[in-house]
């Protein structure tokens, strides 16, 4: 069905071994997700078992413009909103009239993107009869964890980082958020971007300086560790930004050759002593055994790997999602909206996008 | 045959029921707030005073443009998810020919013309005997060069319709003088019975669009394509 959108999206398909057509009783939840550049639909039954993991993504599209380009990407959303549905299902080997509800992203994200996968939830929800729960994107990052690691509790700190946003958030219980800390100008994402650009490297940045670090020494360039000092949990890589660019540029200017494996092993080092430090440090100010790691950033090897052992040492436990749950996706959205929906919550008609939504809010 | 159709191309934002030729309900709202807050509530409000559910519903017809892209988004996403999960035919109208279709009675030559701001307009000319032909290609662009080709191509009084044609009567009327004709003001604004009588007609011929990818109609590309255009055009690669 659809090979032709398969192969021109390059729709990825992911469906955990195990899981069995529609059967007994238990609540089947229809994720949708739309808020930036993947177009994204996943069937999961009781918050915890994936049938269906359905991102078309569009990457490739927004790569000659150096970044996602929203009015492109609601374009695309349109044109791959009802495919990725219906993949989503027949993968799940569920038909629409099976579904107990329906979870869907309203914010933050692209207002216009957000609002293809929006319209298409509010439409289903109504045809089929069935119960609509907006989930907030960044409490979807948080349950990739909770997905795959469904005998975790919290008590917990989590960081979530990407391309759009830099939160450490302390839960006590489920679906109860404290902001501890949130970057105060660029995401680590973003910053990974924008430098990994003036170092020519294709957009996005992030996987591209992780691998040119490996060859590099990461205690090449000194660069800035901002608020590392300072006594908050709040982050700010806008100085790290403009050290490492200006840096790029005078190496440049002077003829000099521009050693890219060291600057990319030099920033990721100073991004992931950042991250690591306040999470750290969070997780001892509250006490608790347990971090999540979740969001795009979280699939930086280094970030994993140092944060795991930094964190053993003090008897923490750090969990992450597996690289395809830490990308964009709707499986995260289906189990967020899976908790929300067993609390009872249900979204207006009324609902709309909210861009710059906040955790805890709505 | 019994259509819902649903139109949200520009501010005005309408839904509404049709059984054969005749007009069940309609629901029009020319407001502020967003489509995304409005659309579900007026369609749940029509199904109930029409007393209509799921079942009763044939085929559902839609405007996919041209119009605000956001707007035809939400319009063209909640079409195609509902005949998706109710299982029934789908069929996109242009809110050009919606138009020339209200206004048929009215003359014979129609130019249809959607407000794309900056003094430029979306548009098409129609000849009307009943129903629309189309007696142009589709337009985007500055609403002068526009009105000049329509007055050629048109032969006698032409009747200027749509939100493109109220925001810019005074250039109409300037081109066209007397062959210009204006129609009230509620023909101006598009109605969803409009597109849901042209979905009926194109469901009896047959024809019907892919609930999985029935696409709007921008007829414009974003900007970031057009600068991207631009630039190469003047020489990168
Ligand atoms: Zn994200």
């Amino acid at each position: 069905m659809r090979l032709d959108l398969v192969e021109k999206w390059g729709l990825e398909m992911k469906v955990r071994q195990g899981a069995s057509a529609v059967e007994g009783p238990s609540a089947l939840v229809l994720g949708i997700e739309t808020s930036c550049d993947e177009t994204a639909a996943a069937v999961v039954r009781d918050g915890k078992e994936i049938l269906s993991n359905v991102i078309a993504s569009q990457v490739d599209l927004h790569r000659i413009y150096g970044g996602v380009v929203p009015e492109i990407a609601s374009r695309k959303h349109i044109e791959l909103i009802m495919p990725v549905i219906d993949l989503a299902l027949k993968e799940a080997g569920a038909s629409p009239g099976d579904l107990d509800a329906i979870a869907v992203t309203y914010g933050p994200g692209l207002v216009g993107a957000l609002l293809v996968g929006l319209s298409a939830a509010k439409a289903m929800a109504l045809a089929l009869g069935c119960p609509l729960v907006g989930v907030n994107h960044i409490e979807g990052h948080i349950y990739a964890n909770f997905l795959e690691y469904p005998e975790v509790d919290p008590p917990l700190v989590c960081l979530t980082v990407s391309g759009g946003h830099t939160d450490l958030l302390y839960i006590d219980e489920y679906g109860r958020y404290d902001i501890l800390g949130r970057t105060r100008d660029d995401a680590a994402g973003e910053a990974f971007d924008k430098i990994a650009r003036v170092l020519g490297m294709d957009y996005p940045g992030g996987p591209e300086i992780a691998r040119a670090a490996e060859a590099g020494d990461p205690t090449a360039i000194d660069f800035p560790r901002g608020l590392l000092q300072a006594d908050t949990f709040d982050f700010s890589f806008s100085g790290l930004k403009t050290a490492a660019i200006n840096y790029i540029h005078n190496l440049r200017q002077r003829g000099e050759e521009v050693p890219v494996a060291d600057i990319a092993a030099s920033l990721q080092e100073a991004i992931v002593d950042v991250l690591i430090a306040k999470t750290l440090a969070a997780a001892q100010a509250y006490g608790v055994k347990t971090i999540f790691l979740s969001g795009g950033v979280a699939a930086n090897e280094r970030l994993r790997s140092r944060l795991r052992e930094l964190a053993a040492a003090d008897g923490i436990r750090v969990y992450y999602p597996s690289k395809v749950l830490c990308t964009d996706n709707a499986a995260m959205i289906a189990c967020a909206g899976y908790y929300r929906y067993l609390r009872g919550e249900r979204a207006s008609w009324e609902l709309n996008a909210v861009p710059n939504l906040r955790l805890g809010e709505g | 045959m019994r259509i819902l159709a649903i139109d949200t191309a520009t501010t005005t934002g309408s839904v509404a029921l049709t059984d054969g030729e005749q007009v069940v309900g309609e629901y029009l709202l020319n407001i502020r707030a967003t489509h995304s807050e409005r659309l579900i509530p007026a369609l749940l409000r029509l199904l109930e005073d029409g007393e209509w559910s799921g079942d009763d519903i044939e085929g559902i017809a839609v405007a996919t443009g041209p119009g605000s892209f956001t707007g035809l988004r939400i319009g063209v996403a909640t079409a195609k998810a509902l005949a998706y999960a109710w299982q029934k035919p789908l069929v996109g109208i242009t809110v050009l020919e919606g138009l020339a279709f209200q206004v048929g009675f009215a003359a014979q030559w129609v130019c249809s013309m959607v407000d794309a701001r900056h003094g430029e307009v979306y548009g098409r000319l129609y000849r009307t005997e009943g129903l629309p032909e189309a007696a142009g290609d589709y337009w985007a662009g500055p609403v002068e060069e526009f009105l000049q080709q329509v007055l050629e191509t048109a032969a006698g009084p032409v009747c200027f319709c749509g939100d493109g044609a109220a925001a810019y009567w005074d250039a109409v009327q300037e081109a066209a003088g007397k062959r210009a004709v204006k129609p009230v003001g509620n023909s101006m604004q598009l109605r969803a019975s409009s597109i849901a009588l042209l979905g009926r007609e194109r469901f009896l011929a047959g024809e019907r669009d892919d609930p999985l990818t029935l696409a709007p109609m921008y007829l414009r590309l974003s900007e970031a394509e057009r600068k991207l255009k631009t630039r190469c055009s003047a020489g990168c690669s």
